[in-house]
């Protein structure tokens, strides 16, 4: 009796939270890769870091796996003299990467090479040079050619991340690399910090605070601490968004006496009114040519996400299931919008066309907010809550698994990729 | 395995059928508030009254919202008819209205709305006579809930406006 009650409500509960989104899973299998790093024994310490920083930024790409050396037939001593392509197929190695690491005058100085056995093909010789105090942006440089002479993408190992911390009644803005290192506050006790967006160059962050009691937008430049305010209406001052080109900030005014888009041109320092509707129109997001604004609107009744010319047309509708839309980011490549969607009490973080097809959930959770594209665009930070607690999580673009980026008892929101 | 996908499918909709009772609480809700802002109106007499005896500070100062909506219901409209009436009497008096949301749906749109509410208090207020350059509005979005657990009751209390008076 006990046992057929037990049973089938085990089973609802696990249904009823993954019942309304699909996830997006692609077929694709991570690539295996042979690293190898050759150094003198002095450079011990250097040498573990390469191969350290190289595994994880390829690895966490979930493009790629990283072999164990253990398995690797032949000697650095061999290797380096002459590659052997088939000590590598035995072991299954898609790529091998050899890294030489030298001391020349005071200088980190790198030979890589990165192979296709399978292929019986050299895809790249090149030597990099770096002072000595900067091997690890080098090492991440390292990741960076590996993955584009693979994948012909662009690496985004040599970028930056923001977020937002609470602690208590104030805020931080947090600075790392995006592999979590050189963690800091680069900004503290913020009263209230929404929607730090980073500028093109990445000198600067505008954002949005509350200064007594009152919302305003501000340019925080991280070079010198200052914040400059440039948006104080009467009202909402919210969500700003730099243009591509860094010229413009796009965000939400309402002194008009609703809530509509507002363009601010840094240069002149004016602003003009970009849309004109009578409800709720926020959370502008630039296409990648500059030339379109995607935006959240309630003009039909609920959040919906539209697109509208920058230089003036008619807006059109852009999300077309469910019947809560929010948060459009438009990825660095212009092919694909991502934003937050929910169906009953569930969100997802989804991406679609920019015509609204193709609908792709790639994660669900409680509070999912805040997408954030990569540079170049094959993943993207989300904030989500977990006991009560933020935390910001990564995912492939292309469908794969969420993983945690920051630490489970730190509250984190409001990530924001570097935008190279 | 058809027969399992059959078993799955049938849990689903059972699921579906749990989640929609919940949810009809939610819209039942909303609803009434919807239908209840009709009689708005008629509460004019509120303000004639205060001519002849000056109208007391209204206990309340908050009046609350349903889901991702910021029109007003007739407790709400009530509360303000009150405060319109004492801010026609007290000429001088500068108010603010904060507007809050619940902790569901995006922290940015939520901002939006809450401006939404504060904005609605704002011309409500505004159509009883009180002069729109003595209120200010400000939204916090979800960023200040008064009830941090979840649950109807503790949302319900988070989607409000206040008027403060500093």
């Amino acid at each position: 009796m006990y046992r057929l009650l037990f049973l089938p409500l085990f089973f609802v509960s696990q249904l009823v939270y993954a019942v309304e989104f699909d996830i997006y899973q692609s077929d694709y299998k991570p690539l295996n890769i042979a690293l190898m790093v050759d150094a003198s024994p002095d450079q011990e310490k250097q040498q573990a870091l390469l191969n350290h920083v190289i595994k994880h930024d390829l690895e966490s790409s979930q493009s790629f796996h990283a072999l164990n050396e253990v398995g690797f037939l032949a000697s650095p001593d061999e290797v380096f003299k002459q590659v052997d392509y088939d000590d590598w197929r035995i072991i299954g190695a898609d790529v091998l990467a050899l890294c030489k690491l030298t001391e020349k005058g005071g200088l980190w100085h790198v030979d890589l090479q990165v192979y296709q056995p399978f292929q019986g093909k050299r895809l790249l010789k090149q030597s990099f040079e770096v002072k000595k105090d900067a091997l690890r942006s080098l090492v991440h440089q390292l990741s960076d050619q590996i993955y584009q002479a693979v994948l012909n993408i662009p690496g985004y190992f040599s970028s930056q991340l923001l977020y937002v911390t609470k602690h208590g009644d104030k805020s931080d803005l947090m600075y790392m690399d995006q592999d979590g290192y050189n963690l800091q506050a680069v900004g503290t006790d913020f009263t209230l910090l929404l929607s730090p967006d980073w500028s093109p160059n990445g000198r600067f962050v505008a954002l949005n605070t509350y200064v007594g009691n009152r919302p305003r937008l501000e340019i925080f430049d991280l070079v010198t601490g200052k914040r400059n305010t440039f948006g104080r209406f009467h009202g909402l001052n919210s969500t700003p968004e730099y243009s591509p080109d860094g010229r413009f900030i796009a965000a939400t005014l309402s002194w008009t006496g609703n809530s509509d888009i507002h363009i601010y041109d840094i240069k002149s320092k004016k602003w003009r009114q970009f849309t004109h509707y009578r409800g709720i129109d926020t959370t502008p997001t630039w296409s990648a040519d500059g030339k379109w604004l995607a935006f959240t609107s309630d003009r039909s009744g609920s959040p919906q996400i539209y697109r509208k010319p920058v230089a003036g047309g008619k807006a059109q509708r852009i999300s077309l299931k469910a019947s809560y839309n929010t948060s459009p980011v438009w990825s660095p490549k212009g092919n694909r919008i991502a934003f937050i969607t929910k169906k009953k009490w569930e969100y997802a973080l989804a991406t679609m066309r920019v015509d609204g097809t193709d609908v792709r959930y790639l994660a669900t959770g409680q509070a999912i907010e805040s997408p954030s594209w990569s540079p170049n665009g094959q993943m993207l930070l989300y904030s989500a809550e977990e006991h009560g607690m933020r935390r910001i999580y990564r995912v492939p673009s292309w469908g794969g698994k969420p993983v945690p980026i920051t630490a489970a008892n730190h509250d984190a929101s409001d990530p924001a990729w570097s935008r190279r | 395995m058809k027969l399992n996908k059959l078993f799955f499918v049938g849990l689903a909709s059972f699921a579906l059928m749990a989640a929609g009772c919940v949810k009809h609480e939610v819209t039942t809700d909303g609803a009434s508030t919807r239908g209840a802002s009709t009689h708005v109106s008629s509460t004019h007499s509120a303000a004639t009254h205060s001519v002849k005896s000056l109208a007391s500070k209204p206990a309340s100062s908050s009046v609350y919202f349903a889901f991702d909506s910021a029109a007003l219901d007739a407790a709400g409209s009530a509360t303000l008819d009150g405060y319109a009436a004492w801010l026609n009497d007290h000429g001088a008096v500068s108010v603010t209205i904060e507007g809050n949301c619940d902790q569901r749906g995006s922290r940015e749109y939520n901002l939006a709305l809450g401006q939404e509410r504060a904005d609605s208090v704002k011309a409500y207020l505004a159509a009883r006579g009180v002069s729109a350059s003595h209120i200010d509005t400000v939204s916090f979005g979800e960023e200040r809930p008064v009830c941090s657990g979840t649950g109807e009751a503790c949302w319900a209390q988070n989607r409000h406006a206040d008027i403060v008076s500093r």
